[in-house]
């Protein structure tokens, strides 16, 4: 048992999900699906974990390496393996799915059989993005996470559900199709092979590699999304169900950031290089453009949404700073996103279960009715918006050390986007929170129950943990971060960085 | 690890067990608050003697941040600054929490109020201590958050919960500049850390930073000049200077024990300390040293005159603070830093004191309290505190500007400037002498209208003048011999400006020139006493006669210079308008309009091939291979109809049934042309990843 823990713990990772799908198939009852279900996933959880222990962090290269071949006709291998930075994906992905089953507990009474399969193979694909070595093998994974996340939407969301579902596909279907012409591009131009890890030793022409990453950073734009491609992102995380929203905003568009630090830089360094000015105004543009759409907002699932985009422009500007604090406030980001967004989507998901609204302005006073849930709410927002002492503040201002080497501009800029940030997530606050009650049913809405309180409060705890001894998060990145910037340093164009 | 460490660590568990058994705690909340606060109080005190025998300690904590070789670790520093500024932290906190514990009782966030005096205390104290730029940043920015949350103690009010947001939104624009200082400090020094940063201040001079490399031009300023600008551009949230200072008014919807601790012990204060604390990087950038004391000179006649015209005691009590912090900030500017420290001490200690005796006083006056409690209500508004707000009130002017203690004025050698500034400060001497009176005698006169149990005041009674006279004497007498020895204390913490002669006070000086404060402040206590002359008697008067000139400046003053009017005219107002419009022209016309326009497109494109492939063929076909399946499977059933698979196959096709019902049971058209839709999505990839590899 434990030698197969140690050699096949990232095929145990991505075998559980399908496994708990297929029990769940023969479980005739919903109440042991949802506790099957929530076995599977913290099982996973626990695997994780254990991969985070015994990650060695002091060693630079991939580990938990596992090779097989698969379609041998066209070089195409079953290949897993992690550094620091997937390994803080799978931790996050593996964190955010127990979370989600508990969300869904009682919000979701039809067909909870297919929704609880739903989530399960949503989260199997994405363990299987964040830990593939091939680059077939992360595409068809990438792919799959689309489908669940449509059906989500469309059977169980909200009443723009079907808009938003067709919205979601096109953008992704066409984010895909670019995927796949930039793989199937180096494919043939890495010599037949899908493996990362030769296609990431050799170098290619300045000509090819800006083709293959115009088509590869369009993908990954869509889906992470990067202004002007992020139109679906809004209508799919405001129209999903409260588990859809947390695995959209908590991991699903960090695929797109993983994407820049697994193909981008380390296979393409010299385009990357050339793009890196534009994607960085690009990214300012988002954080600020998604500030203010933000502030624009009635509706308080878009209004995260849209304040998903604006953080979502911190990873980008920290990944193209290429310096060793961008890179690591990038990743951090995205796992302090995942948090505090997964939080807030959940949090606003307890309020819809109780009042079927998503409107602010149907809300007001909740302090007085429900104490606790405001405190949560409040410690949410205010680490949305990155105070310090709270998880994001160490990702956006690593990512804001990291832009400051290419200009102070940038970092004017982005600073206007986090007070951007404070003013719509304390003006939501004061709507929300503060005041008096709109209505007497709004006066006597009942406080969290028990099983509300374990989802949040675990968030809770990893929101002030991170903000306040980041270490452990930061020496897993180490190694890895300082490979690709060695690497960014070697590629032409980049100018020498402290 | 030292015992230092547990002067912000006991305030913040105390905030924890709070936050978490508050409601277990309930009214009993004051019984961890209190002794978690002393307990700081008593290991400030200990902090002091230490400091005072050993010199100043250093004590490191954890490594922050590391990327590589850059780290940031935390630590603590505390030297001569720091321990004074703990001590009124501490002190003024303690004295706050025991005070609250009276005045908070029967209010329903008992628990919650103690639990952010704790956090505020906490983060203050480790903001005076900390050695580490960014750690002072982030202790920053949660005493930003706490007065969030002190703000919407009572959030049913609605002006409580709009003034919470305000506060805390104004002070974060304002701390982007600090933010940029943090990061301009990390690329100049290569460190956070603040002694290395103090110590190789001095090696930078000549250097220079272009500001404009962004856009291909050249500006190049010297960056210590940038770094101080910035600096102190970020210390104008917190200290509530021109034109940031519109918070602080509006923060007085806290609850009175909070504007004690946060407006004279703490929030207010973090601004002036950072400017100690940075004093010798300071004193290389006259620039800025000059724009700081124009700034403090400004905000503390401003706020002077704006508290003339109010007549509301805890509004003209805000401006007051205003005002006291803008001389701080001015005596910083000019190069009076042990002044500074000085006037930031006594202030800190007297505001308190007005504030809490204030907090007496008001609800002293609230009817309920006269019903609950009249004899307490009788003893505490009837003369003391009142009389003791009076003299305390009178009190700022006279030591401010007494002898000795002006003798650690070391204006920076500008003897233009020097007067310019002396003629500020006497102004507002005068000034404040004359409001601070006047609030506290509108407190009489309130008590007395309503028709309580108090006595009619004589500002020139005989009891008042002794206590005033007696008071200012023995003041003046320790403070002869007492700045010499705190100058002397905290000389190696703060940098001198070696242009002028005399550093320390001697002791020697001729006090000619320190009559002229005394007799300013005299005179504005005795203007004050004038009759006819109180804010709302002046108010009544403006509005009867109309429009002159002297008038409109009263109006514009009484106004609070429109501060407030314009920012909510061009800055709120603009950008949400500029949000709104962002989210109909552009991100619903172009963003989704493009998409919107290039779906029609394909649909009319599917909608003309319909016609021309008049689908009946296709239709025909498709349904054809349906039933031959329909009939293949039924053959097969018959076949397998075997008992042992029966189980499952039941099983199995039980669920396949509710999928289907379901199916059914949804929008029948919609859902197929979904699942045609992803089929023909994931067909075409397929296609097109055969095609390629063919192709290659």
């Amino acid at each position: 048992m434990t030698d197969l823990l140690s050699t096949h713990l990232l095929s145990l990772l991505i075998g559980v999900p399908f496994v708990t799908i297929v029990a769940l198939v023969l479980i005739p009852s919903q109440d042991w699906v949802r506790r099957a279900a929530l076995v599977g996933t913290l099982v996973n959880l626990g695997l994780a974990l254990l991969l985070w222990a015994r990650f060695d962090v002091t060693r630079h290269e991939l580990q938990f390496v596992e090779r097989a071949t698969w379609m041998p006709t066209f070089n195409i291998q079953y290949a897993v393996g992690v550094d620091g930075i997937s390994v803080l994906l799978v931790v996050l992905t593996a964190l955010l799915s127990p979370l989600c089953v508990l969300a869904s507990w009682r919000s979701i009474d039809t067909h909870v059989k297919s929704f609880m399969c739903l989530i399960l193979l949503v989260a199997g694909a994405m363990m299987t993005v964040f830990t593939a070595l091939d680059i077939f093998l992360f595409f068809m994974a990438w792919e799959i996470t689309m489908i669940p996340m449509y059906f989500m939407i469309i059977l169980w969301g909200g009443p723009g559900r079907l808009a938003a579902g067709i919205k979601f596909v096109l953008y992704s279907l066409t984010g895909s199709l670019l995927l796949l012409v930039g793989i199937l591009g180096l494919y043939v131009a890495g010599g037949r092979t899908f493996d990362w890890v030769q296609l990431a030793a050799q170098s290619y022409p300045l000509d090819t590699q800006r083709w293959i990453f115009v088509a590869l950073l369009l993908a990954f734009a869509i889906k992470l999304p990067m202004v002007p491609l992020h139109s679906w992102l809004p209508d799919a995380h405001s129209e999903a169900p409260t588990a859809g929203s947390v695995i959209l905003a908590g991991v699903l568009l960090k695929m797109g950031g993983y994407g820049f630090l697994r193909f981008g830089l380390p296979i393409l360094p010299d385009a990357s290089a050339a793009f890196a000015p534009a994607i960085s105004w690009f990214s300012v543009a988002a954080i600020v453009y998604g500030g203010y759409l933000a502030l624009a907002q009635s509706d308080l699932k878009k209004l995260i949404a849209y304040s998903s985009i604006s953080h979502m422009g911190f990873v980008t500007l920290g990944i193209f700073s290429f310096s060793g604090q961008g890179l690591q406030g990038a990743v951090l980001q995205m796992f302090n996103h995942g948090i505090t967004t997964g939080a807030l989507f959940l949090a606003v998901g307890q309020l819809y279960d109780r009042t079927h609204s998503r409107s602010i302005g149907d809300y007001g006073g909740l302090q007085g009715p429900m104490p606790r849930f405001a405190a949560f709410l409040c410690l949410f927002a205010v680490a949305s918006f990155g105070l310090p002492g709270t998880s994001n503040f160490i990702g956006e201002f690593l990512v804001l050390v990291g832009a400051s080497y290419q200009s102070f501009a940038l970092v004017l800029l982005a600073m206007g986007g986090i007070v951007l940030a404070a003013a719509y997530m304390l003006w939501m606050l004061q709507r929300v929170m503060l005041g008096q009650a709109p209505t007497r049913a709004i006066s006597l809405l009942p406080d969290l129950t028990l099983r509300e309180t374990v989802v949040l409060a675990p968030l809770a705890f990893l929101i002030f943990g991170i903000g306040l001894y980041p270490g452990p998060l930061m020496s897993t990145l180490d190694g890895s971060v300082a490979a690709l910037v060695e690497e960014m340093r070697l590629a032409s164009g980049v100018r020498s960085i402290p | 690890m030292s015992l230092l460490v547990l002067i912000p660590l006991v305030p913040l568990l105390a905030c924890l067990l709070l936050t978490l058994a508050g409601r277990r705690l309930g009214e009993a909340s004051h019984r961890v608050g209190i002794p978690a606060v002393a307990i700081a109080f008593g290991l400030s005190i200990m902090a002091f003697v230490q400091v005072l025998s050993h010199g100043p300690q250093s004590v490191d904590l954890y490594r922050f941040l590391r990327v590589g070789a850059w780290t940031v670790d935390f630590g603590l520093y505390v030297d001569q600054v720091t321990v004074v500024l703990l001590l009124l932290v501490t002190g003024v906190s303690s004295i706050v929490h025991m005070y609250a514990s009276r005045y908070m009782i029967g209010d329903p966030r008992y628990a919650r109020f103690f639990a952010v005096m704790a956090l505020v205390t906490s983060a203050m104290s480790m903001l005076v201590m900390s050695r580490n730029l960014l750690m002072t940043y982030m202790c920053w920015e949660v005493m930003g958050i706490c007065s969030y949350l002190m703000l919407s103690h009572w959030a049913h009010r609605r002006a409580a919960a709009s003034a919470a947001t305000r506060v805390f939104l104004v002070t974060a624009v304002a701390d982007v500049s600090f933010g940029c200082s943090v990061l301009l400090t990390f690329q100049t020094f290569g460190t956070l850390d603040v002694p290395t940063i103090l110590a190789r201040a001095g090696s930078l001079q000549g250097q220079t930073i272009n500001l404009l490399a962004w856009a291909g031009f050249d500006w190049s300023v010297p960056s210590l000049g940038l770094l101080a600008l910035l600096l102190f551009a970020g210390t104008l949230g917190k200290s509530a200077q021109l034109p940031v200072h519109v918070w602080l008014p509006v923060a007085m919807e806290a609850p009175t024990p909070v504007s004690a601790v946060s407006y004279a012990a703490t929030t207010v204060n973090a601004g002036p300390f950072l400017l100690l604390r940075f004093s010798p990087l300071l004193v290389l950038a006259p620039t800025a040293m000059g724009v700081m004391a124009v700034v403090g000179g400004a905000t503390a006649l401003f706020a002077a005159l704006v508290s003339m015209t109010q007549s509301d005691i805890k509004k003209i009590l805000a401006y007051s603070t205003i005002s006291q912090i803008g001389f701080t900030i001015m005596m910083c500017g000019v190069g009076a830093f042990t002044a500074a420290v000085f006037h930031l001490l006594a202030h800190g200690v007297l505001n308190a004191f007005l504030f809490l005796s204030t907090g007496n006083a008001l609800q002293a006056l609230k009817p309920r309290a006269r019903q609950g409690a009249s004899a307490h209500a009788a003893t505490a508004s009837s003369w003391a505190s009142p009389a003791g707000a009076l003299v305390f009130a009178c009190m700022p002017p006279l030591i401010l500007f007494s002898g000795p203690y002006e003798a650690m004025w070391t204006l920076s050698g500008v003897p233009a400037a020097r007067f310019v500034f002396w003629a500020l400060a006497l102004a507002t001497v005068f000034l404040t002498a004359v409001y601070l009176s006047r609030g506290a005698a509108s407190l009489f006169e309130q008590g007395f209208a309503l028709g309580g149990s108090v006595i009619r005041p004589h500002l020139l009674s005989v009891p008042h003048a002794l206590i005033i006279v007696a008071g200012a004497l023995v003041l003046a007498s320790v403070l002869f011999e007492f700045p010499i020895w705190f100058a002397q204390f905290m000389a190696p913490a703060l940098a001198h400006v070696t242009n002028v002669a005399p550093d320390l006070p001697t002791g020697e000086r001729v006090p000619t020139w320190s009559i002229v404060p005394w007799l300013a402040a005299i005179g504005g206590w005795a203007y004050a006493t004038l009759p006819g002359r109180t804010a709302r008697v002046r108010a009544a008067q403006v509005a009867a006669r109309g429009r002159g000139f002297r008038d409109s400046v009263y109006v514009a003053f009484w106004n609070k210079g429109y501060f407030d009017e314009v920012y909510d005219a061009y800055v709120v107002a603009p950008n949400l308008r500029f949000a709104q419009v962002l989210a109909r022209r552009v991100e619903h016309a172009v963003v989704d309009g493009v998409l919107n326009g290039l779906v029609s497109a394909s649909i009319r494109t599917a909608l003309w091939l319909w016609r021309v492939l008049e689908g009946r063929g296709l239709d025909r076909a498709v349904s054809g291979t349906a039933s031959a399946s329909v009939v293949t499977a039924r053959w097969l059933w018959r076949v397998l109809e075997g008992r042992g698979i029966q189980g499952s196959v039941d099983r199995l096709s039980h669920q396949a049934d509710i999928v289907g019902r379901f199916f059914e049971h949804r929008e029948v058209h919609t859902l197929q042309e979904h699942l045609l839709l992803v089929v023909a999505g994931l067909a075409a990839l397929l296609g097109l990843f055969y095609l390629v590899i063919q192709w290659s």
